[in-house]
């Protein structure tokens, strides 16, 4: 009885002098941290960069329907280092980067080659993960960022999905990590794209048409005919592409989901063509069912896309009986030849966004033999066939309705 | 004799040899010299393993004759002085391989997990509660590789798995071609699967015998070859070779390519720590290991005074790529890359090469 109770009694002290040897190295309060989002980076005025950070709001401000989902702090520096010092003077908390998903940069930075800077350098040492996005900015990074943030919405996990799901429905977007522009960079063997957007400071966004709504007036007042309303002041307009780290070239958003389609990342999009050089429109849903490229060691190559189809809409005067043949044959062509259009627009400057450079590396058998063949030179010469076929998955569904 | 070895069966045993292979495989390879001249890690790696089981088998052979373990092995072989110098080279073999892996875990948790916190201080947090699992004994290691096994395969499985929407087959080219570089990192590679390895033979008596041994060796050999060439493979898949190359715990990030907004993302921090545990336990079974053949070699009767002695080891090794001995960690490093696998193969294959010609003297006479 006493060796059983003195065997208890050791056990509790043994659990209370453990239980204190476990927890946090160095741990930190959650609101000792402000979580940055969103990174801008623009030229500064008196120092290299003006950097622009969207911080998340602490979760018990997000329930609050008049708050904004994010705090934007902006300070100029040499590096991004130099600003989060000025920045964390001023502020009652340490900037975290552990949950940044975005990267802004404006197309000044962009087509100067500053990304490499940032990227390069300061990742590891700010605990940025490299699954964060880079978008570029027609205008400045920090107005870019503004808008993404003024629709008010305290729910900053969907202004951020909006990006993906922009690039799942349509097709017309690309979205691609800091991941893809390092193995781009440091591989050779395509270049990056990513999204390329633009602010419009006219457009009446959801919360401006509530406040309207809730003083009497109407939400729709100061929208033109052929303005936009509703929704983000920042859209996405097409993607920047990239000759390494240097921003060279814009396409737009038809012309990415074209390049979706050769790179094998577009799933699906509707999209309205001219129905044979006339007033008709037909808007089709597009998919991608097969994908596949090829280079052949005397520079040329081949693309074969193979689409499915569906008729979403048509003009009345669009005849029913000739839409097969037209999905099949003509749009096929102009696709293919639209595809070599925008092929011909990423090789004058300079950019394998297409992604050639991963069939040419089959070519080789060491990688000192692919070194010494310098893809990115003999790219100029290259010019592949893009060959596009579709299938209309309509015509199958009618044959099979009674 | 406070040897502290108890006995373990065949399953723990097997958990134990084969997640230090694991550790040793995928959180070991120098990725500047690994991946310099393309990929062939997920085929060069699992032969290294391979071979290493092969350079093991004339020990086993003797030591099926000569039942005396291993250390017994080097006495008989090379004489009293000899056989101290044979254990103690082996012994470096097992501290450089308990060293390497801990050294990749502290230096990610500094740089990429911990934000602010010195490496001293997790070196603290970590290498003590090591030793303490090398002095509690084989038993004790054993049974905790059986009980954490699970777990780790099934993260690591998950980390892969969870990246598999960007596996991508272009990465894989250039393919490996065969040539001297491939060899080359084959027979570099067994630096780090000799020791593991090797350490079954040392704690002969704790596995219950040499026919327990030998089951155990080609059980643990072949899983892990298996689980390191896959893993490998979807390194491989996701990142090409120049990535790699400067990539430090390429497993880490491995889904750092996908975009999508899930739980997989978040659950890099959580697999670390696992995969922690998995290098703690290799640690601790090489640490034991090697202070198990100085004490049976020095005919000590208390395991804890080598236990010691070979932590200040692995600790100095440690703490030295962040000490002003730098450079000179470096070059240790640089040598242990080339040579090391001699270390580890040389002590029991000359044993049982000289064992093997006096045995059959012995059995003339």
């Amino acid at each position: 009885m006493r060796k059983s109770i003195i065997r208890l009694i050791a056990a509790v002290a043994a659990f209370a002098f453990v239980l204190p040897l476990t927890g946090c190295l160095q741990p930190v309060s959650l609101d000792e941290c402000g979580f940055v989002i969103s990174i801008g980076v623009d030229r500064g005025k008196e120092k290299k960069f003006y950097y622009t950070f969207a911080l998340q709001r602490p979760l018990s401000e997000q329930n609050v329907k008049d708050e904004g989902g994010a705090i934007a702090l902006s300070s100029e520096g040499e590096s991004i280092f130099e600003a989060i010092n000025e920045m964390e003077g001023n502020v009652p908390y340490s900037l975290n980067f552990s949950r940044t998903n975005f990267l802004i940069f404006s197309r000044e930075t962009a087509e100067a080659g500053d990304i490499e800077e940032l990227v390069s350098t300061s990742f590891d040492a700010l605990k940025i993960r490299t699954s964060a996005v880079i978008l570029v900015s027609e205008g400045n990074a920090s107005e870019f960022i503004g808008g993404m943030y003024a629709n008010n919405d305290a729910n900053i996990s969907k202004l951020q999905s909006a990006l993906m799901l922009d690039e799942k429905k349509t097709g017309m977007v690309t979205v691609m990590s800091v991941s893809r522009l390092l193995e781009a960079c440091s591989d050779a063997r395509f270049d990056y794209c990513s999204a390329y957007g633009v602010y419009d400071g006219d457009i009446v966004t959801d919360t401006e048409q509530k406040k309207s709504e809730s003083e009497g007036k109407n939400p729709l007042e100061d929208v033109k005919i052929g303005d936009r309303a509703g929704g983000l002041k920042s859209s996405i307009t097409g993607a920047a592409i990239f000759s390494g780290y240097k921003m060279t070239g814009v396409l737009t958003r038809y012309e990415t989901m074209l390049l979706n389609m050769v790179t094998g990342a577009f799933r699906t999009g509707v999209v309205t063509f001219p129905y044979k050089d006339g007033d008709s429109t037909v808007s089709v849903l597009l998919s991608l069912k097969k994908r596949s490229i090829s280079v052949n060691e005397d520079l040329t190559g081949e693309a074969a896309i193979m689409l499915t189809a569906a008729v979403h809409e048509k003009d009345a005067s669009v005849p029913d009986d000739e839409i097969d043949a037209w999905l099949t044959g003509e749009l096929a062509g102009i696709i293919a030849d639209d595809m070599l259009r925008v092929f011909l627009k990423c090789r004058s400057a300079d950019s394998d966004a297409m992604r050639f450079g991963t069939g040419a590396v089959k070519l080789f058998r060491s990688a000192e033999e692919w070194d010494a063949f310098s893809w990115k030179e003999r790219y100029r010469d290259f010019l592949p066939e893009f060959r596009v076929t579709i299938e209309n998955t309509d015509k199958y569904l009618n044959e099979n309705m009674q | 004799m406070k040897l502290r070895q108890g006995r373990i069966g065949l399953f723990a045993g097997t958990a134990l040899a084969a997640l230090s292979l694991f550790t040793c495989g995928v959180f070991s390879i120098d990725p500047k010299t690994a991946y310099a001249n393309g990929n062939s890690t997920y085929l060069s790696l699992p032969l290294a393993v391979i071979i290493s089981l092969s350079a093991l088998i004339p020990a086993m052979l003797v030591l099926n004759w000569k039942r005396v373990g291993l250390n017994g092995l080097f006495t008989y072989a090379f004489g009293k002085v000899g056989g101290i110098v044979a254990a103690v080279i082996l012994s470096v073999s097992f501290v450089w391989a308990a060293a390497k892996p801990m050294t990749e875990f502290l230096l990610v948790l500094t740089r990429l997990v911990y934000d602010g916190v010195p490496y001293m201080r997790i070196v603290l947090y970590i290498l003590p509660v090591t030793v303490f699992i090398a002095w509690k004994g084989f038993e004790s290691v054993g049974r905790l590789a059986l009980i954490f096994s699970g777990l780790i395969l099934i993260s690591v499985a998950a980390a892969a798995l969870s990246a598999s929407p960007e596996f991508a087959a272009y990465r894989l080219y250039p393919l490996p071609s065969g040539n001297a570089d491939f060899f080359k990192t084959a027979f570099s590679g067994s630096v780090f699967f000799l020791p593991p390895l090797a350490a079954l033979l040392v704690n002969e008596e704790g596995l219950g015998g040499v026919k327990n041994v030998r089951k155990t060796l080609a059980a643990a050999a072949f899983i892990s070859a298996a689980a390191i060439g896959l893993v490998q493979f979807a390194l491989a898949l996701i990142y090409p070779h120049r990535v790699l190359s400067g990539l430090l715990m390429p497993l880490y990030r491995i889904n750092f390519l996908s975009l999508r907004q899930s739980y997989a993302l978040r659950l890099d921090k959580l697999f670390i720590m696992v995969w922690l545990l998995g290098c703690v336990i290799s640690c601790a079974y090489l640490i034991y290991s090697a202070s198990y053949l100085l004490t049976k070699t020095f005919s000590a009767r208390d395991v804890t005074p080598a236990v010691l002695t070979v932590s200040a080891a692995v600790f100095f090794l440690v703490t030295a790529e962040f000490s002003e001995n730098y450079a000179r960690a470096e070059a240790v490093g640089s040598f242990f890359s080339r040579f090391g696998s001699l270390f580890a193969l040389i002590p029991p294959l000359l044993a049982a090469a000289v064992g093997s010609i006096k045995l059959k003297k012995e059995s003339r006479l």
